[in-house]
């Protein structure tokens, strides 16, 4: 059975031209032009993706993405026009899986569709290990993470998919360069090049939730120029 | 040093204090040096003449006991003049003077061991009239003898005989006033305790003067780096608190016109990014063959076409409001009649309505009315009001657009019979980029400049736009031209 994907934009053209490559890959389409049909559509026919710009006539495109994820893991990727709304909507907790700012190619969307569902396929077949390193400790079953502090003892913190995916992966190659199109690879699926800004926004906001400073890492070091480095608790 | 207010307020605080100090101190001390000598001139003719007594008592016990007669006719001789002289030895301690008795011709009868004078008391007139019982004659001497200024009080000594008898008292000069030394020692150490005083009372009110100003200075440099949020708080003296609630005030403008500017560019770019991914994306699609029927390549350069055309829209709009905001508008008056700008938005809006299958009622007025006024902005202003009134009334529902003469100038009227608009968006509806729900549902492709131009348009020209809506009961927007520009017919 084909993938079915939903889109929800309040301008006609976009949704016509999304759907067009989509089709074309061979997903069923769906489309909603607002809010409230937005939402009856999800949940009279649940998507295996849902493609949702923030500005809409009705209810916010956040707001509906924070009502499905009561109910739904299913990946979500945002559209937006203006860049100012990129940090929150990869900030909140509910976490879009990715997102595109407007102009966007429909060629790219259409390929991160793709990457997104294999990744979420992806993720229902593996199972593996917990990670535990002096400071953190991850639980990809539960999808859970703990940071163990000096004195305050275990916190938990809430990631967002995207997020606990990016830090599995940084942790499971621990004191390795990581390159951006590495790491939009492996944590996205994306395996053409795109804009590798995306990285930066996740790990900014990863950082921030795990409590980790930019300047001073406990966790995730910056390497100039090149990526990221996980950093095995040498200072935990 | 001088640099900061703080250090010249509290230098000229110190300056004016010392200044005002020494002259108190100059003044001061003149007075007391004046009034001390004065007071020690009389203490010493009032002493000089208490030893007169003193003597005259004595005189008057060796009368009783000798009597006097011609063997003796100074008075005093030999056992007596020894005792006279340990009379004004005993004196001259208290009085702080050398002392002598001297004779109406200045012979020395007897004296005090210290006295600058020897055997007469030379170059000292002393006038036996003025000596009346009672009375002391103070002068001062220059003595040749290097002793420098004497002040000499001389008191008629009376006595039962036949010359005329001086008790007379010697000081320097400089010892006078000697009190006045330690005075000016108190003087001095007060000075310098008030000096200490009124630079720490300096410190402290230069810090309350030159706070508000460095509080101030500090929130303005926030706010040139960025921070709109500074706020200072409206205290101290009068000229501070007006200062404070006026940057209060300027930084609250300062926001507001920062944050008009950030959502204008953000609206702009949303209002120019939304067609331009149409037209990319549909051109992708032309080139990635993903539109392949001849019926979806026509489609796609339709959407692109389109979509060109409202960048284009948008764009002008923008340049539109770009010219008003810099005041850059040219209008171009002229005379020109009412009815015939309503007859032409007949022409371009009824085909409009008419396809939505709305009726369009147009009342001329009658008489004619003639304005002067800019008749292109003018139908700028009213195509928006009735390009709006169309979209907003549903499907056989009237647009009311009429004329009117009134005590205000001619009002344009346009009445439509849509949903009306909600109390509390009155305000927003003529801001940029605000765009109603309904609108938007109806993929409407204006960038919800409409009203905004419309307004400021008709501001540009002295127009009022002014509109009366209540929920579900339609909308009526008015526009007033102004008195001044109506053209009276004779």
């Amino acid at each position: 059975m084909n993938e079915r994907v939903l889109i929800v934009d309040d301008e006609p053209n976009i949704i016509e031209l999304v759907s067009l490559y989509l089709k074309n890959e061979g997903y069923e389409v769906l489309f909603a032009e607002n809010g409230e049909e937005a939402l009856d559509l999800f949940f009279a026919n649940p998507p295996d993706i849902l493609i949702l710009d923030i500005m809409l006539p009705d209810i916010d495109g956040l707001e509906i993405l924070r009502k499905i994820r009561k109910e739904s893991q299913v990946p979500v990727i945002m559209l937006t026009a203006k860049e100012s709304e990129v940090d929150k909507v990869v900030g909140l907790e509910l976490g879009a899986d990715d997102y595109l700012t407007k102009p966007f190619s429909p060629r790219e969307l259409a390929a991160r569709v793709r990457a997104v569902l294999r990744r979420s396929r992806a993720f229902e077949q593996n199972t593996c290990d917990v990670i535990e390193t002096p400071g953190l400790r991850i639980d990809p079953m539960r999808r859970t993470v703990e940071i163990k502090g000096a004195k305050k003892g275990k916190k938990s913190v809430n990631l967002t998919a995207t997020e606990f995916d990016l830090l599995y992966f940084f942790a499971s190659n621990p004191g390795i360069v990581l390159t951006r199109e590495r790491l939009l690879e492996r944590v996205w699926g994306y395996d053409w090049a795109c804009d590798t800004r995306t990285v930066d926004v996740y790990v900014r906001h990863l950082r921030e939730k795990i409590g980790d400073d930019a300047q001073n890492p406990r966790f995730i070091e910056t390497v100039r120029g090149v990526g990221y480095r996980f950093k095995w608790g040498e200072n935990a | 040093m001088l640099k900061t207010l703080r250090s010249r307020v509290i230098v000229s605080y110190f300056a004016v204090v010392l200044v005002s100090l020494i002259l108190a101190g100059i003044v001061f001390v003149f007075f007391l040096a004046r009034y001390t000598v004065q007071r020690e001139k009389e203490e010493f003719s009032a002493q000089t003449l208490a030893v007169s007594e003193q003597v005259r008592r004595v005189v008057e016990f060796i009368d009783r006991r000798e009597p006097y007669n011609q063997e003796r006719p100074l008075g005093f001789l030999g056992t007596d003049v020894i005792l006279l002289r340990g009379i004004l030895i005993a004196s001259s301690r208290i009085v702080g003077a050398e002392l002598l008795v001297c004779s109406e011709t200045g012979r020395i009868i007897a004296r005090t061991p210290r006295l600058p004078f020897r055997e007469r008391l030379s170059g000292v007139v002393i006038d036996p009239e003025f000596l009346q019982s009672g009375k002391v004659m103070v002068t001062e001497k220059s003595l040749d003898n290097g002793g420098g200024e004497y002040l000499i009080a001389a008191a008629l000594l009376e006595a039962q005989s036949n010359e005329k008898y001086f008790v007379v008292a010697v000081k320097p000069i400089k010892e006078l006033g000697s009190p006045l030394g330690r005075l000016l020692i108190y003087l001095f150490a007060a000075g310098l305790i008030s000096t200490g005083l009124s630079m720490a009372l300096g410190i402290y009110l230069s810090g309350m003067l030159s706070r508000p100003i460095r509080t101030v200075a500090r929130a303005a440099r926030k706010m040139a780096s960025g921070d709109f949020d500074q706020r200072v708080e409206v205290t101290g003296f009068s000229e501070s608190r007006e200062l404070a609630r006026d940057f209060n005030l300027m930084a609250e403008r300062v926001k507001t016109a920062y944050e008009r500017q950030r959502g204008f560019a953000a609206n702009v770019s949303h209002e120019i990014r939304t067609p331009l991914t149409s037209i990319r994306g549909f051109a992708q699609s032309l080139l990635d063959g993903v539109s392949t029927s001849e019926e979806e390549k026509k489609r796609a350069l339709e959407v692109i076409e389109s979509e060109s055309a409202r960048l284009e829209r948008v764009l002008k709009d923008i340049l539109l409001l770009s010219q008003i905001d810099a005041g850059e508008l040219a209008t171009n008056r002229r005379v020109f009649e009412v009815s015939d700008l309503l007859c032409r938005m007949e022409v371009i809006y009824g085909g409009i309505a008419e396809a939505k299958g709305v009726e369009m009622i147009i009342k001329t007025p009658d008489p004619p009315i003639k304005v002067n006024s800019d008749p292109d902005r003018i139908e700028r202003i009213i195509g928006n009001l009735v390009d709006n009134a169309i979209k907003y009334t549903p499907e056989g529902g009237t647009v009311t657009f009429s004329a009117t003469s009134s005590d205000r100038g001619v009002c344009i009227s346009m009445k439509d019979t849509g949903p009306g608009i909600p109390r509390d968006r009155m305000e927003q509806i003529f801001g940029r980029f605000y765009r109603g729900e309904e609108n938007r549902d109806e993929g409407f492709h204006g960038a919800g400049l409409g009203l905004a131009i419309s307004k400021e348009l008709a501001e540009t020209l002295g127009c009022i736009l002014t509109v009366e809506s209540a929920e579900g009961e339609g909308a009526e927007f008015t526009l007033i031209i102004p008195l001044k520009d109506v053209v009276v017919n004779d």
